[in-house]
């Protein structure tokens, strides 16, 4: 190794090793580069064929069989180093000299054989920048079917830079490319690297032209039948294009795919859920006989377990939605939603481009808000954070999945099915309603608004891909919310256990009145009143600000349910239907629990949303104007709810 | 194709249908889907042809609309190997 610029590892997690390599992947969209990566570093990270899925960087070390000591760094694509969008900016801004792992020793460009005169676009200017560069071509396969083979050699010399055939999926040619990449670090004297980009259109057309009479060297037609012209896209592809973007069946197929998805949440999910339920409510039980009338007894099975128990529950939904979305980024799909949603998001401000951080805001806003870098126009950008705490996130689904098991009926359980259709219908129709008022009075446009936006070759997804992918997200999401979940439930538990503690026996109304949460609480009463509700759903609302699905381990505590042995759910229920208010009428009917739904739909309660949307956005007032608004929208339309319905005779 | 000679001229260069007359006519968004046409220039607001360019959409290359969103929505073109969808009014500025 020629150069190491950091003698000795200043941050162990991220600095590097002296002697290793510094390998910087950069590539087009959907040229496999993310595949590549992880091919060679057997990383558990995502691959994703959406154009700036990766957000965020993935670093990671060479597998140890491919005999070079390096670290690589993932970054999301690139069509040229003239950055468009913010995620663009900081991608090439990193390439030459990443904040934390400086600059790369050696930039492995991947282009994709079948469309090579786009991808050599890049490839020039990153050459011409002045990197050391080794240049990964992916998808030979395709443009053999094409008819065409690629000639390397010839390629190499009209570049003048090593270029290695690799099949990241099977594994083909990652050895070649590793020993190319240590011969280019021994042989080559390090640069340092200049940004050298096209600035004028007479420039792009000559880097074009270049590129045309490249790939027309080395593309050698195989002499067999061909499937139609070289620059006609993957003959599949268009196949099920014709379908797929058709006007009336894409639609549909869109649509049916959108409801298949929300639906199967609520229904496919019941079977594993009511599993885990029974589980954890032998847990609780286990601990109290473990540590049988000691306050750490019901303190571990009440508050820790209990807690934990009431988030694990709705994993299996959490995880139909990543696996879903999942098999749509891995088989291209993704790409298409966004282009059929173009024309209904620019109608309320946003772009085609919001639809997938919308669609992830489904899981989770703060990825979401993330993702939202990819849209290069400033104010469709601000417009897509503003909305994002509105859309349906998992979090909220422990909270909709107790309050409608709550309301429906248990020999009608489809209704619950149908009140979640309802209630993610409800949440896009108030985001779409919050983006309009926005555009027309916060954000006026003054950028030209564009959408255009590369749909990548289908591709059959790889199930373990998307399973890994699957995991890491559930995995990532339970442990995101087990430690406020644990945090709050060790607060609540103790405010609402004590002073009284065991001094009043196992008498849980006695113990409850003269805790410290009821002292607290006598503040919260009058601002619930007009919900139909008690300070007690008070605790729970605030509780909920450490995470929503704290709402539901914070309820059973206020409510002092203990399942010893049952299901967790069964047991909550039952105090839901036995709680009463202070004059003696119950506290949960079907109007205060649609009240609750109302709220929890539009209320924005993630500190941690907060701070991403104000640091994505660079905007204070937007993160302050998300959090009062929304919360004070959410109040005013929950009160209204209650009131409504109750007109309409429905306790 | 790899370069412009290349391709015979008959591909539709200039033809017009009568659906295609008027002002739009010789823009990529006139064309109908399945037709191939050439990229006669890039025109209209310097950032949005610039990344037309930059996509490759550069005068002499060979486009195919192949669909398009419902309710005017975008409209997505084969070009160089590979599909791009734009917004009608970004087809707008490619001349064909």
């Amino acid at each position: 190794m020629t150069d190491c610029h950091e003698p000795g590892g200043r941050a162990p997690a991220l600095g590097r090793p002296a002697g290793n390599l510094l390998i910087a992947l950069a590539g087009p969209p959907n040229s496999g580069k993310t595949t590549l990566y992880n091919a060679l570093t057997g990383s558990r990270f995502r691959t994703v064929n959406y154009p700036g899925a990766t957000v965020e960087y993935s670093v990671g070390d060479a597998l140890p069989q491919l005999g070079m000591a390096a670290r690589v760094l993932d970054s999301p694509g690139l069509t040229s180093l003239n950055a468009h969008s913010p995620d663009e900016a900081v991608t090439v801004k990193a390439l030459f000299h990443h904040p934390r792992l400086g600059t790369p020793d050696i930039v492995v460009v991947v282009a994709d054989a079948s469309q090579l005169s786009r991808h050599l676009y890049l490839v020039q200017q990153v050459l011409a920048s002045g990197f050391r560069v080794v240049l990964a071509v992916t998808m030979v396969d395709l443009l053999r079917e094409k008819g065409f083979d690629l000639d390397a050699t010839r390629l190499a010399s009209e570049l003048a830079c090593p270029v290695v055939p690799i099949d990241p999926r099977s594994g083909t040619g990652l050895s070649d490319l590793a020993a190319r990449i240590v011969a280019v670090a021994e042989i080559t004297p390090p640069a340092v690297p200049h940004l050298d980009t096209p600035t004028a259109p007479g420039e792009v057309r000559t880097l074009y032209d270049r590129a045309e009479a490249i790939e027309h060297a080395v593309l050698v037609p195989l002499g067999v039948a061909t499937r139609g012209p070289l620059h006609a896209p993957d003959h599949r592809t268009l196949r099920l294009d014709t379908w797929l973007l058709h006007p009336l069946w894409g639609l549909l197929v869109f649509v049916l795919t959108m409801a298949g998805i929300f639906t199967a949440i609520f229904w496919a999910a019941a079977p594993a859920m009511d599993a885990i339920d029974s589980l954890f409510g032998m847990a609780v039980g286990a601990v109290h006989a473990l540590l049988p009338g000691s306050w750490l007894g019901d303190f571990l099975a009440d508050g820790i377990v209990a807690g934990i128990g009431s988030v694990a529950v709705f994993l299996p939904q959490i995880v139909i939605l990543f696996l879903a979305m999942g098999f749509m980024e891995d088989s291209g799909y993704l790409a298409r939603g966004a282009m059929l949603m173009d024309r209904p998001l620019a109608r309320i401000g946003l772009n085609g481009r919001s639809f997938v951080p919308m669609l992830s805001g489904f899981a989770c806003a703060i990825p979401a808000i993330m993702a939202s870098r990819t849209i290069p126009n400033r104010r469709e950008r601000l417009l897509t954070i503003l909305v994002l705490p509105l859309m349906n996130c998992s979090a909220r689904l422990p909270v909709f999945g107790l309050l409608l098991a709550f309301i429906t009926p248990h020999d009608k359980p489809w209704l619950g099915g149908i009140g979640l259709t309802l209630i993610y219908l409800g949440s896009l129709v108030i985001g779409a309603a919050a983006a309009t008022v926005a555009s027309r009075f916060i954000y006026r446009q003054t950028e030209p608004s564009s959408f255009m936006l590369e749909l990548p070759a289908y591709r059959r997804p790889q199930l373990r891909v998307v399973l890994r992918a699957t995991f890491s997200r559930a995995f990532n999401y339970l442990e995101k919310a087990t430690v406020p979940i644990v945090c709050v439930a060790t607060a609540l538990w103790a405010l609402t256990y004590f002073p009284m503690g065991k001094t009043v026996g196992e008498d849980e109304a006695a113990r409850m009145a003269g805790s410290y949460a009821a002292m607290l609480g006598h503040w919260l009463d009058p601002v619930m009143q007009p919900l139909g509700l008690d300070w007690r759903i008070g605790i729970a609302l605030i509780a909920a600000f450490a995470a929503r699905e704290v709402f539901v381990s914070a309820l059973a505590l206020v409510l002092r349910v203990s399942a010893d042995g049952d299901a967790l759910q069964g047991a909550l229920l039952q105090a839901m239907q036995g709680a009463a208010r202070a004059d003696g009428t119950p506290l949960f009917t079907v109007s205060t629990a649609l009240g609750l739904v109302v709220y929890f739909i539009v209320a924005m309660q993630c500190v941690t949303t907060f701070v991403v949307a104000r640091k994505e956005s660079g905007s204070t007032a937007l993160a302050v104007g998300q959090l009062v608004a929304f919360n004070i929208v959410a109040y005013a339309l929950a009160a209204i709810t209650v009131h409504t319905v109750r007109a309409l005779g429905i306790a | 194709m790899a370069t412009a000679s290349k391709t015979p001229p008959q591909t539709g260069l200039f033809a017009r249908s009568r659906r295609e007359v008027g002002p739009r006519a010789a823009s990529l968004a006139g064309v109908p889907a399945g037709k191939t046409v050439r990229i006669g220039s890039v025109e209209g607001e310097s950032g949005v042809a610039f990344r037309l360019l930059e996509l490759g959409f550069t005068p002499g290359q060979e486009v195919t609309p192949i669909a398009a969103a419902p309710f005017g929505g975008p409209v997505a073109v084969a070009l160089r190997g590979t599909i791009v969808a734009l917004r009608s009014a970004e087809a707008a500025c490619i001349r064909v």
